[in-house]
């Protein structure tokens, strides 16, 4: 479980920092995304890439916003997501 | 002639214990309010603030909230009553546009909240070593912190010319193009939508659009007119729609302005069968054509509520109106942009350069003149629409290649000198797809530049010199390298063979 935490915040912080926030310094896993610009936009992204990526559809009303404010929280909610949805 | 409307302290001031502001900062927290008085005496701190920067009225000031709390409207109100000239920055743009921007038009100070210094700082630093603005910091409650003077480049604005702002808009030849909006071209408008929603100090209008649209400037300038208060949620409760749905469900607003994908994610967030916050009487939407069938799923879903679609650019103001009949809703038919305001005119010109104008029933450009127009018109909206039999008008399209995404005005010209400004481009065309889950998003084809050999461009690479020069709404999701652009055969870029 761990190990995919691991996996799932790797991946979204390249994501993130190469796709949708497109930045040359990477990300800090506290850093609030939404004051490096992250708006409804890239949460649709965000969404689409999990969906490519991990194969979980997530709906934008099941995004509380708190919970994917910074790249450990967002890891946490989608890594959950990805774990329930494999059972 | 009498003087139009303009906001003031002292009209503020009157209307004493009013709630002018209720701000939701915080989920569980319960909004924070600021009465008229309390505005009127934090607005007056601003002017203050700019008076010791040597701002008089008429100048320029540059304005920008990262945050979005109380300190917007305190500053935007304080800029406004003190004469000066706001002009609002993206928060959301490149330093280095922002930068250009401000120094394009003289700005002599910034206006920031205090999260949002570094951001402020980042600006200072592409105007470069001894341009810095001068700048008035505010917290999170709109109280002025602290002042800093500035370096050399501000100017002096026209304090005849009567500018309440200067908006921007996308330019097609790379910069953005600044639209002056006086006070007459406001006072006719907010006039006119405060008596059409009998707007009245018992409302809660939603501060919804970025203060760089013309959107905003209802939610402020005919609230306040109004003695309406402004109901404040936090930017980033417009990122999901189930953020939005929680602030309206607390914040209760009778009147909501706003662009259609924000009401369509705000609709597909209410659980199925459950009505919009009952107090909400008014919804405008504008920007945008409104899908017909979430057309009718939001009037389901709001049945005490009046639809209005509005429609106008920024250089004319909302120039033509409809209010939607629910009854008429059959997840269909398009919703007219309806009959001109009563203070525009409007026409409809033939689009085959004889400059005829089209009575009755046809299609042709619109072109607007009136108060509310820049210089008063006439002015040529490139946009096609029909008047019907009945005379109702309808939008069907535009002429040029402009277009809208998620409400945002982008002239794909102005990306495609953005690319072509790359020493590894030689030619870039852009335009905008349907992505069935993103909606409309931009994608762009260059031709690299032959000779000096510049070796393999990354996309990734040519899309961060873009976020660093564009707001990331005018950043491709795709760049694609071609050897030659396709052409026509009479030799000019093929954009439908890209499409």
């Amino acid at each position: 479980m761990d190990a995919d935490l691991e996996a799932v915040r790797r991946a979204l912080h390249d994501h993130l920092v190469r796709e949708i926030l497109l930045r040359r310094a990477p990300i800090r896993p506290e850093e609030d995304l939404f004051e490096l610009g992250f708006d409804s936009m890239s949460l649709a992204r965000v969404l689409v890439f999990v969906e490519e990526r991990w194969g979980v559809a997530i709906p934008d009303e099941d995004v509380v916003i708190d919970e994917i404010a910074t790249l450990d929280r967002m890891a946490r909610f989608v890594a959950g997501r990805v774990a329930a949805a494999r059972g | 002639m009498v003087a139009p409307w303009r906001l003031r302290g002292d009209d503020l001031a009157a209307r004493g214990g009013a709630v002018a502001l209720a701000l939701r900062a915080a989920p569980a927290a319960p909004a924070a309010e600021v009465t008229y008085a309390e505005l009127a005496l934090r607005a007056a701190a601003v002017c203050r603030h700019l008076r010791r920067l040597d701002v008089l009225p008429g100048d320029p000031v540059a304005l920008v909230s990262t945050g979005r709390a109380l300190d917007e409207p305190v500053a935007l109100a304080g800029a406004l009553t003190s004469g000066a000239v706001a002009v609002p920055l993206d928060a959301s743009a490149p330093p280095a546009r922002l930068a250009r921007i401000a120094a394009a038009r003289g700005s002599r100070a910034l206006l920031v909240d205090a999260a949002g210094a570094p951001f402020a700082d980042a600006i200072d630093a592409a105007l470069g070593p001894g341009r810095a603005l001068a700048r008035v910091e505010l917290d999170p409650e709109g109280r002025a912190l602290s002042t800093r003077p500035g370096g050399a480049g501000a100017g002096r604005g026209d304090p005849a010319a009567d500018l309440a702002c200067i908006l921007h808009t996308s330019g097609s030849t790379g910069d953005p193009r600044p639209v002056p909006i006086p006070w007459s071209a406001l006072d006719p408008f907010t006039a006119w939508a405060i008596d059409l929603l009998a707007l009245s100090p018992r409302d809660r209008v939603l501060r919804v659009a970025e203060l760089i649209f013309d959107l905003a400037w209802f939610d402020h300038l005919a609230t306040l007119r109004a003695g309406a208060t402004l109901a404040l949620m936090s930017r980033r409760d417009l990122a999901s729609g189930r953020a939005l749905r929680d602030a309206i469900t607390a914040l209760a607003p009778t009147v909501i302005y706003g662009v259609p994908s924000m009401f369509l994610k705000l609709v597909a967030a209410l659980p199925a069968g459950a009505p919009l916050s009952p107090a909400l009487r008014a919804i405008l939407f504008a920007g945008e054509v409104f899908p017909p069938r979430e057309l009718a799923a939001l009037a389901a879903l709001a049945p005490a509520a009046a639809l209005y679609n509005l429609y106008g650019p920024t250089e004319t103001n909302v120039c033509t109106f409809h209010r939607v009949d629910p009854a008429s809703l059959d997840g269909a038919r398009e919703t007219p942009i309806g009959v001109p305001c009563p203070y525009a005119a409007c026409s409809l010109v033939a689009e085959d350069g004889s400059g005829r104008v089209i009575e009755g029933a046809g299609a042709g450009e619109l072109v607007v003149s009136g108060p509310t127009t820049i210089g008063g018109g006439p002015y040529a909206t490139r946009d096609r629409v029909e008047r019907a039999p009945d005379g109702l008008l309808y939008f069907r399209g535009r002429i040029d290649r402009m277009v809208k995404i998620r409400g945002y005005r982008v002239e794909p010209g102005e990306i495609e000198a953005a690319l072509s400004s790359h020493p590894a481009v030689r030619q870039a065309a852009v335009i905008a797809v349907e992505d069935p889950r993103l909606g409309r998003t931009l994608r762009a084809f260059i031709a690299m530049a032959p000779v000096p050999p510049v070796g393999e461009i990354e996309e990734r690479e040519l899309r961060l010199y873009l976020a660093e020069r564009l707001p990331g709404y005018m950043v491709p999701d795709r760049i694609a390298v071609m050897d030659e652009l396709p052409r026509t055969a009479t030799g000019k870029i093929d954009y439908r063979a890209l499409g």
